[in-house]
């Protein structure tokens, strides 16, 4: 079954961070291969991907059910391939950055320019739905949060230990490219 | 042309363009006859056509064939290929190919780390004609550690269609593959996966891959050779594109073209085959740049009308190399409970015939109608062949995807589609009758022991005639395909590109897909297209490195 966890610290509190989480409209198209997402009721959504695998890309429609809301801290989902037998789940989990983050050394401390705040400006233009970045923390004991994604998919069938092995590194990727948009669109980096 | 008034940007004595495996065997050549080599690709990955192929290689009177119990000879070769050259080829160089393929095949294994197995129940694509074979001529360069490739192994091209399950051909038929999917052992073959062992023709493109690197020829990829540069008649170097730069590299004994067909130029298609290859199912590089560079220089050609066809079928939403991707369809069409139809729900063809002979009669031309009748047409399956058989990515018993048109009757499936229903139901009537009693009057299917191989043995009376009477009922659309053109620039016995008038032109050599076919509209067996390139390619970079 492969599964990846990915961990990345946040330069924003843990309330910011589940704002922007708790709405997958916010971060769906940050999924690689993210084609289209279509929300069919609060808790249920299909999402198209095109999954690029390295020998071929092929898309395919994912049903999604958010199985637990618990903000700020934990979404919880199961996902069901419609035209691909495979099956899954995931979840983010928001918590506290650990005090010995080496990431509070990468804080930027110096006030944003001119340029930069130009370019945060049409960053939001053009990404009308995500959440307002917060504003930047400008000292380094400013409020972290530490966003965990967790996502494991389990093909089906007969096939199943096959398509495992080419999978693998396409979540690597998936999981990593997804938290560090996030983190990224939460501290007003471009995407 | 060009004047010599510019500098060179690099000199060597002979440039290969293109790595597939023309383009790495005569690396090979040329360096081992003392050449200095350059080898260019224009993509970012190796092998070309080749590497996503089944990787066998067809060489009649090879090495191995005693060990599987197949006696041949190159008489036999030679009059076989005359068949089905169908007059449209030369002589001497068919000769010239029977006697070198199998020399080539024993150098290769004497020089490089390839190590070939005749495959005993692979047979000719027309086995029952004279001088050919049930077996034996198609050679499997079995399995590959892409490990020992070192960085290179992420810069080998992959199948989309073989690339994922590493066997070897020979397993693949004891495994019964095609009528017995579920059989595979698939945690062996994950095993391997894992453990990067590679097969087919990215295991063919590896082990020469390796042996040009063993020689410290490296491939240089994302370069792409624009125009030959000529001096006095003879060719004496090439222009190339890298990174935005125009560059002139010299060749101080010969340029080798192993660029591949033109299956990917709509403009040369359209020219030349009449627009009637639409779906192919090579890598989108082949795009005919070896052949446009010989023809502005004023070489003859040859052969091409003609292309090594294979019929097609797609799933929605599959992408190889940015695009979308066309799968050859080898076996589902021979399996028990299918056949091809048109749109008046008439068969046209022997739907289990070798890929290459079968789509012709795609483009059979109704003069009154001013129309081709075959074109659209149809795979229409029964019940009985989703659970037993892969409808290609789809396992027996599981869902059948949307991209596969159903219907719980004929009546429903042939007005979903536009076929004349009438038509389809007498048909299949009929259709019925012949696998009942296993014979197919009409077009032969499942006489040829060419149609068993990828039939099921298990299936009576005919491992290819099933009937098809069990609701739902399917269809897949097939187009008109091909692995590659066959149709350039004219050679000579030494690979030479020859100008009109049959004159060679000093320093210009051209092997495999981007050449005039040496077999003319046939197709002798599994393999021949890589028999044929990795052969001329060998004839080819020998000679260019003695000038």
């Amino acid at each position: 079954m492969p599964e990846v966890t990915y961990k990345t610290s946040v330069q924003c509190s843990i309330d910011d961070t589940w704002n922007l989480v708790k709405d997958m409209d916010n971060w769906a198209p940050f999924l690689l291969g993210y084609q289209s997402h279509e929300v069919q009721s609060e808790t249920d959504s299909v999402w198209t991907l095109k999954g690029d695998v390295g020998v071929l890309a092929r898309t395919v429609n994912i049903a999604v059910h958010i199985d637990e809301w618990n903000g700020p801290e934990r979404v919880r989902f199961t996902l069901k391939g419609i035209d691909e037998a495979v099956e899954g789940s995931g979840r983010f989990t928001i918590g506290p950055a650990p005090e010995n983050d080496d990431n509070t050394a990468l804080v930027e401390t110096a006030p944003k320019s001119v340029v930069q705040r130009f370019v945060d400006w049409l960053f939001q233009l053009f990404n009308p739905k995500t959440a307002r970045a917060p504003k930047q923390a400008s000292h380094q004991s400013g409020p972290k949060a530490e966003l965990t994604f967790y996502l494991n998919i389990t093909p089906l069938g007969p096939t199943a230990p096959i398509v495992s092995v080419v999978m693998g590194p396409w979540m690597e990727k998936c999981a990593e490219e997804l938290a560090n948009k996030i983190v990224n669109t939460l501290e007003g980096h471009p995407v | 042309m060009f004047g010599l008034g510019g500098r060179w940007d690099k000199t060597v004595d002979v440039i290969v363009i293109g790595t597939g495996g023309a383009g790495l065997t005569a690396a090979i050549a040329a360096h081992d006859n003392g050449a200095s080599v350059l080898l260019l690709e224009k993509s970012q990955l190796v092998g070309g056509t080749t590497a996503v192929s089944g990787g066998v290689v067809w060489v009649p009177n090879n090495p191995h064939m005693q060990e599987v119990g197949v006696d041949d000879s190159a008489e036999a070769a030679f009059g076989y290929i005359r068949r089905l050259a169908d007059g449209r080829s030369d002589d001497a160089l068919i000769r010239t190919f029977v006697e070198t393929a199998p020399a080539m095949i024993a150098y290769l294994e004497a020089n490089t780390p390839l190590r070939f197995s005749a495959l005993e129940h692979y047979p000719d694509y027309h086995p029952e004609f004279e001088g050919g074979r049930p077996g034996g001529r198609s050679l499997d360069a079995g399995l590959f550690e892409s490990e020992s490739l070192g960085d290179w192994k992420d810069k080998l091209r992959k199948s989309p269609v073989f690339g994922m399950t590493p066997m070897t051909v020979a397993e693949a038929t004891s495994w019964n593959v095609f009528s017995n999917p579920l059989g595979l052992p698939f945690g062996k073959l994950a095993e391997r996966a894992k453990q990067q062992i590679i097969s087919s023709g990215a295991s063919l493109v590896a082990g020469l891959l390796k042996g040009c690197l063993d020689r410290g020829v490296e491939p240089q990829l994302g370069v792409r050779a624009t125009s030959l540069i000529e001096k006095d008649g003879a060719v004496v170097g090439i222009e190339i594109e890298r990174d935005g730069q125009t560059l002139r590299y010299r060749a101080k004994k010969g340029v080798v073209l192993a660029t591949g067909g033109f299956e990917w130029s709509a403009k040369l298609v359209n020219q030349f085959l009449g627009g009637e290859l639409t779906h192919p199912n090579s890598p989108p590089t082949n795009t005919g740049d070896g052949l446009e560079m010989a023809m502005r220089l004023g070489a003859d050609l040859g052969n091409m009308s003609e292309a090594w066809w294979c019929p097609s079928v797609v799933i929605p939403g599959e992408e190889y190399d940015g695009i979308g991707l066309n799968r050859g369809d080898f076996a589902i069409r021979s399996l028990p409970h299918s056949i091809i139809v048109n749109r008046q729900g008439k068969r046209f063809v022997n739907e289990a015939h070798n890929y290459n002979d079968m789509v012709k009669p795609f483009f059979d031309f109704d003069p009154v109608a001013y129309d081709r009748p075959n074109l659209p047409c149809w795979l229409i399956l029964d019940h009985q062949f989703v659970e037993k058989y892969a409808l290609v990515t789809a396992m027996p018993g599981m869902q059948t995807p949307d991209w596969v048109t159903q219907a719980d009757t004929l009546e429903a499936l042939s007005q979903t589609l536009g076929i004349d229903t009438d038509g389809l139901k007498q048909s299949i009537t009929r259709f019925n009758t012949f696998a009942t009693e296993g014979a197919d009057p009409d077009f032969r299917r499942g006489e040829s022991v060419y149609d068993h191989f990828y039939g099921d043995p298990n299936h009576e009376p005919n491992p290819n005639l099933g009937t098809i009477e069990r609701a739902p009922f399917y269809a897949l659309r097939v187009y008109p395909g091909a692995i590659g053109t066959k149709g350039g620039p004219r050679t000579d016995a030494h690979g030479r590109v020859l100008r009109v008038g049959d004159t060679p032109i000093p320093g210009l050599y051209a092997a495999g897909n981007v050449a005039a076919g040496v077999t003319g509209p046939g197709y002798p067996g599994a393999g021949a297209t890589i028999g044929m390139a990795m052969t001329w390619g060998f004839i080819s970079g020998k000679h260019a490195a003695k000038r």
